[in-house]
């Protein structure tokens, strides 16, 4: 009776292929197995796009620091740029030279005190734009990689509950009646391992380069602002 | 975005193609059926009713342990056949009465290797023939032929074509004689070995004289598993083999009358802790009140080697 009850479990539960560690496993653990394969899809979407975003975003600043400071008069690199999309340091100068155009006008009049502020402060936006852009969904990263080993262990706490179960029904502490349950279980804590740690580690690479670019943003503001403010001197 | 996820989704699914595909499949798990192991619980006072009446049966083993060697000793004498065929074929010498002398005098015609060495075979087989006609009764004095035998072989070994199959030969027959000269003191020894393998009361002795073994034996063990719970050696006694022999008087009531007394002693450092320990397991297990009353006589001084290999069986 205990012996057959027992091979009917192994049966059931005597497999621990990949295939069946998830085709076997109770409804909570294999919709946790499935979040977690969801986020480790989407958070490896993320690496790939704000590696080739930073790798870009670095090209193009370079580009434009190398012409900007290559002696030529603010005007043409305004005229050149102007017809291109522009992304980095290029759109900080950008929004920088619009606002400077636009209030050529009224500084005339009202003198040159305003304009000053007013370049510093759209540039203070660009600059909040353009890092926001690098950084975005890169929150998603940290939240992976700091909740996925825990939904996994929520997961692994499940199939071994449920394997416990199978012990007490099966009135039988065997291996085969206990493997099954605890290889479904750990696979889920594995799956959660899977997602967190890429996650991790490039949220950590990300968040430094987000930290360089965004100094960087900075430094150029600063720099431009003094030009500007010097130019401004020069007028009057 | 779209293109990064779709390099994701594709590198996921890949990996998890290869990992369906590479990854070993173990085998299913086989539930083997268990035996269910039968266990007796046996009383201590089975048990050691068992051993001492094992030890009382023990003396006839000794009987049975030198009946075999005698066996063995005419056995012994049987192979010597082919070494006389060897001699035979040595001396190029085509006998036509080759069996008569192996199954009765096989000793007498070795000792006399030395004339084999000269090809004479008329004289061998004159030789022969008169220890064939002379029969000695095997058993009267296997003893005589066998170091005989001893004696001679060395002698006749370089002659013979195979020396080696002599050797194992003699070397059995030196150790047979040797426990045949030997034999007094082998019913002697003999049951002293028994007694140590599976003797009744292997933790103590007990002054039992006059009193009926079974009941002693019944006692020794009671004692033993109640003190061996009381008693903690020192750490390192049982690597320095310390034995303590502690004698205890008790009274009817099961308390230890006076104070214990430690019989032997040794140099070991650990001897004088392992005593103290000893002597105050036999305090603290007091009262020894499953003692049964009536035989207090058989109790009342109690003398136990405490040994903490015994103690705790490894």
């Amino acid at each position: 009776m205990e012996v057959e009850a027992v091979q009917g479990v192994a049966q059931t539960g005597g497999h621990i292929s990949l295939w069946h560690l998830v085709w076997q496993a109770s409804l909570p653990v294999q919709l946790v197995m499935l979040g977690l394969a969801i986020a480790s899809v989407w958070s490896w979407a993320i690496i790939f796009e704000k590696f080739f975003v930073v790798r870009r975003v670095n090209a193009a600043d370079d580009r434009f620091e190398q012409s900007f400071w290559s002696g030529q008069s603010l005007e043409d690199l305004y005229l050149t740029l102007g017809s291109r999309d522009t992304m980095g340091l290029a759109s900080i100068f950008m929004s920088a030279m619009r606002e400077w155009k636009r209030s050529q006008e009224s500084a005339l009049r009202a003198g040159f005190q305003g304009v000053q502020k007013r370049i510093e402060k759209v540039m203070d936006v660009q600059i909040q734009k353009e890092v926001g852009r690098v950084e975005s969904r890169l929150l998603f990263l940290a939240t992976v990689g700091s909740a996925a080993p825990f939904v996994g262990l929520f997961g692994t706490v499940w199939g071994i509950m449920t394997s416990f179960q199978a012990i007490a029904n099966s009135q039988n502490t065997n291996l085969s009646v206990v493997a099954p349950g605890i290889a479904e279980a750990l696979f889920a804590t594995a799956l959660g391992l899977l997602a967190a740690i890429p996650a991790t580690i490039f949220y950590n690479k990300f968040a430094a380069d987000t930290g360089k670019i965004g100094s960087r943003f900075e430094n150029f503001a600063d720099e431009f602002s003094a030009i500007i403010s010097r130019q401004l001197d020069e007028r009057i | 975005m779209r293109w990064s996820l779709t390099t994701s989704i594709l590198m996921h699914a890949a990996i998890l193609a290869s990992a369906l595909i590479v990854l070993p499949n173990p085998d299913a798990f086989k539930v083997e059926p268990q035996d269910t192991i039968p266990v007796d619980i046996v009383s201590i006072e089975d048990f050691s009713k068992r051993q001492a009446t094992a030890k009382n049966v023990e003396p006839p083993k000794p009987e049975e342990k030198i009946a075999p060697k005698k066996q063995e000793v005419v056995k012994d004498v049987k192979p010597a056949p082919e070494i006389a065929d060897e001699v035979k074929t040595a001396a190029h010498e085509p006998v036509a009465e080759p069996p008569e002398p192996k199954p009765e005098e096989p000793k007498k015609e070795e000792p006399k290797p030395e004339e084999v060495k000269q090809p004479e075979p008329d004289l061998l087989k004159e030789l022969i023939k008169e220890t064939a006609d002379t029969p000695e009764p095997k058993k009267e004095e296997p003893k005589k032929a066998e170091t005989k035998k001893a004696e001679v072989k060395p002698k006749a070994k370089p002659k013979l074509d195979k020396p080696e199959k002599k050797k194992p030969e003699k070397k059995l027959d030196v150790s047979e004689i040797e426990n045949f000269l030997n034999k007094v003191d082998d019913t002697k020894t003999a049951p002293q070995k028994p007694a140590d393998e599976e003797g009744a009361p292997k933790q103590g002795e007990f002054n039992m004289s006059g009193v009926d073994a079974q009941l002693a034996a019944t006692i020794a063990d009671a004692l033993r598993k109640r003190l061996s719970e009381c008693w903690a050696a020192p750490a390192g006694a049982r690597e320095a083999q310390i034995v303590v022999k502690v004698r205890f008087s008790l009274n009817p009531d099961g308390t230890v009358q006076g104070q214990p007394q430690v019989l032997n002693s040794s140099s070991d450092i650990l001897f004088a802790s392992t005593a103290q320990s000893a002597v105050s397991a036999v305090l603290a297990c007091q009262a020894y009140d499953f003692l049964p009353p009536d035989k207090y006589e058989v109790w009342r001084d109690i003398t136990i080697n405490f040994n903490p290999n015994m103690m705790y069986p490894t």
